[in-house]
């Protein structure tokens, strides 16, 4: 039987799942615009948290893809990688692939 | 140590999710209180009021980060002795070689399980000398 505190933490991972259906639009954006540095950095305090909280809720199949972008972008943020446009948007592309992916799990 | 001596966290963490989860984790299966802050700035704007037996240091946070935050907690008289451990993702693991010269208890990677949270925490506190 389900404990109240299972059936909290369900709740809380299928409203996050929700949050991050709701984020699919603004991730789409960068994908239609230029990446510099800054943008790049601001992808990886997106990413970041996506790997955290993701991984909280055992999301696992987006926290691991978010958390290798992460140290992807973080050598990027610290020089030993060179900024490649194409590469982020492939990863960001993969990212709403693998949220649209556990969505429709989660309905089945 | 004796874990009976830890009764009040305060935790910088600047994701709600996390902090949401975590409240309610510890609310049904923790001993302690735990008291959040939405960032560096905030932690250090109140850490001398709340008086934590125990600071949880996420590591990326806007204005100000929890590496910047250990620094102004050392130099303050008040909330040097304060044990920190730092929460931080795998990738930004190998950053904080040179904070542990700072002296933290430990660090706690992230994700973490939140119901796994407080044992994790036991154990670190335990295994030091606190």
């Amino acid at each position: 039987m389900m404990s109240k505190l299972d059936e909290t933490i369900k709740l809380l991972r299928s409203a996050y799942l929700e949050k991050l259906e709701s984020q699919i639009p603004d991730i789409q954006e960068i994908i239609e615009n230029a990446i510099d540095l800054e943008k790049a950095i601001e992808i990886l305090g997106m990413v970041h948290k996506i790997s955290g909280t993701g991984g909280m809720y055992g999301i696992t199949t987006i926290s691991e893809y978010a958390s290798s972008f992460e140290e992807y972008l973080l050598e990027i943020k610290n020089n030993t990688q060179p900024l490649n446009e194409d590469e982020i948007k492939t990863k960001l592309s993969e990212l709403i692939k693998r949220v649209h992916m556990t969505l429709s799990e989660e309905i089945k | 140590m004796d874990i009976s001596k830890l009764k009040k966290i305060m935790y910088a963490e600047d994701e709600d999710d996390i902090k949401t989860i975590v409240q309610v984790v510890f609310d049904t299966m923790s001993p302690c209180e735990i008291k959040f802050a939405s960032n560096g700035q905030e932690l250090l704007d109140n850490v001398e009021e709340y008086k934590p037996d125990l600071i949880l240091l996420d590591v990326m946070m806007p204005e100000v980060d929890g590496p910047t935050a250990l620094v102004e907690l050392r130099k303050n008289p008040a909330t040097k002795n304060i044990p920190v451990i730092f929460m931080t993702a795998k990738a930004q693991f190998h950053e904080l070689e040179a904070l542990e010269k700072l002296g933290i208890l430990g660090i706690i990677t992230k994700p973490f399980d939140p119901i796994q949270l407080y044992s994790t925490i036991q154990k670190i506190w335990e295994e030091n000398d606190v």
